[in-house]
């Protein structure tokens, strides 16, 4: 089928990013402006949300583990599928060797994930 | 000046340059030359910079416009959808006072909030904190630019429009991190973690029904979809059980409920925005509806696309399935209650995920059915 190709080409989304960045940044830094009309900064304001009392403690704290571990294991299943795409993009074309060689690869990341499923990483 | 009449402003600088003025100095003989020769240089300046910092011709001008116009009103009026829709099933009415039942309403918020300060906490990291809902703003305005209207209406037509549009979601995390550590508040750090890692494990789930929808597709061109799905038969039918898990993937994806425990409102204040006010708000709020309205446009040119021979009936038709999708979203969040955090990250890992492996499976050995006994032929 004929695609419909405009003169843009794809490389041009950086001018839309540059144009839609100085446009909405023009709007905030416009509100950002009107706060220096304002001129009423106190402690109340300025201090972190805490439902009205005074911050307990540093905010930068240490946090659990787990996060980590989520990303971690994110980042393995992402890269995971994004070796699936060439191998699914020309399926047409594909021959025994190459679907053997995608199942070991796939069988490699089954079996670690079942090896975090049992090892309970993935329990809240 | 040397007796001579001059018509153009190109003869006017070619006799300075010879007689060794460059300079522009305008003479003329009356008041009314001069603001035309003034007018005259002012519009080659404005067609020089035209030229040199937007792309290529006006078609893109003409593009950005529409991006920016067309998911500043869709996230708009998203936000008065369901408030009435949300009134409707809980037997009030929403906001009705503004316009003719309530039409303006999204615009009085947008210029509230406009007006409001913008308090920056004290030690919050400055720069990611102006950085944040710009950046979530720009990249949910960004992904409309690859979403097909229609066979022949695509904002930015790429042979790779699906690719670029799972890159662009994925990126969409960030913006909640940046929220969550810029403002100096353990809370919104926390909840932003919560929310991130929700998100970040349902992007798998989200890449992985790409992947059979890709299956299906053959390229990675929106456009096709289209295509097979009117000539053929809409995606709903061979891929049921998908749409359903698609959807609950979309849900956890926009922090929606009944996955909002990060943003719970009837609890925390807002989560990992509550440090936010005035336009900054706006944003991330206006970011997230359009979110919201992107993944029901995604969700309708994957299952249910059709394509009408007229494009601006498909536009209508097109926007009324988005709209029902949407209207589901905002039911959902009516009718049913919260899950716990720990059980939101359970059925992702432990069922979800599993039943979608299992299904690309199933999808990948008709296909291959399909193609290695040749029954492809009969579709032709």
């Amino acid at each position: 089928m004929e695609h419909i190709y405009y003169i843009n080409n794809v490389s041009s989304i950086i001018f839309y990013v540059i144009f839609f960045f100085l446009v909405i940044s023009l709007i905030f830094v416009f509100c950002l402006v009107i706060n220096v009309y304002k001129r009423s900064r106190y402690y109340e304001k300025l201090s972190a949300y805490e439902c009205g009392f005074d911050p307990f403690d540093y905010a930068r704290e240490p946090f659990s583990i787990k996060f980590f571990v989520i990303a971690i294991l994110f980042l393995i299943f992402d890269i995971e599928i994004i070796f699936f795409f060439p191998w699914i993009l020309n399926f047409s074309y594909l021959n025994l060797q190459s679907f053997i060689s995608m199942y070991i690869f796939i069988i490699f990341l089954l079996l670690g994930f079942f090896y975090e499923y049992l090892s309970k990483c993935l329990n809240f | 000046m040397n007796g001579r009449q001059y018509h153009t402003h190109s003869e006017f600088l070619e006799d300075s340059i010879k007689n060794g003025e460059i300079k522009f100095i305008i003479h003329a003989d009356s008041a009314f030359n001069k603001i035309y020769y003034f007018g005259e240089f002012l519009y080659e300046l404005g067609y020089y910079f035209l030229f040199t910092f937007l792309p290529l011709t006006t078609y893109n001008i003409y593009f950005i416009l529409c991006s920016l116009i067309s998911t500043l009103l869709i996230a708009a009026f998203a936000t008065l959808i369901e408030r009435k829709v949300m009134s409707s099933v809980q037997r009030r009415r929403g906001p009705n006072k503004i316009g003719l039942f309530g039409i303006f309403q999204p615009i009085a918020d947008g210029v509230k909030l406009l007006l409001k300060e913008i308090i920056i906490p004290s030690k919050a990291d400055l720069l990611i904190f102006i950085f944040t809902p710009i950046y979530s703003f720009v990249l949910s305005l960004l992904i409309w630019l690859f979403i097909p209207f229609s066979l022949t209406t695509q904002m930015l037509s790429t042979p790779l429009s699906l690719l670029y549009v799972l890159a662009i979601s994925n990126l969409a995390v960030f913006g909640i991190i940046f929220s969550g550590w810029s403002s100096n508040s353990k809370y919104s750090f926390l909840g932003s973690l919560r929310a991130s890692s929700q998100m970040i494990s349902y992007e798998i789930a989200f890449s992985v029904v790409w992947l059979i929808i890709i299956l299906i597709n053959g390229n990675l061109d929106m456009v096709n979809l289209i295509y097979f799905q009117t000539e053929y038969v809409i995606n709903f039918i061979p891929l049921l059980p998908i749409y359903f898990i698609f959807f609950i993937i979309i849900l956890a994806e926009t922090n929606r409920a009944p996955f909002d425990l990060p943003e719970a409102e009837s609890e925390l204040v807002a989560g990992y925005n509550v440090e936010f006010s005035g336009m900054g708000f706006a944003f991330l709020f206006l970011a997230e509806y359009s979110n919201i309205a992107c993944m029901s446009a995604i969700i309708t040119i994957f299952f249910f696309s059709n394509d009408i021979g007229i494009n601006y009936l498909n536009f209508i038709y097109f926007g009324l399935k988005v709209t029902i999708h949407v209207i589901i979203f905002v039911v959902i969040r009516a009718t049913l209650p919260r899950f716990r955090y720990d059980m939101v990250m359970n059925i992702m890992w432990k069922k979800i995920l599993l039943f979608l492996i299992i299904m690309f499976f199933f999808y990948f050995f008709l296909k291959f059915i399909l193609i290695y006994t040749e029954m492809y032929l009969m579709l032709i």
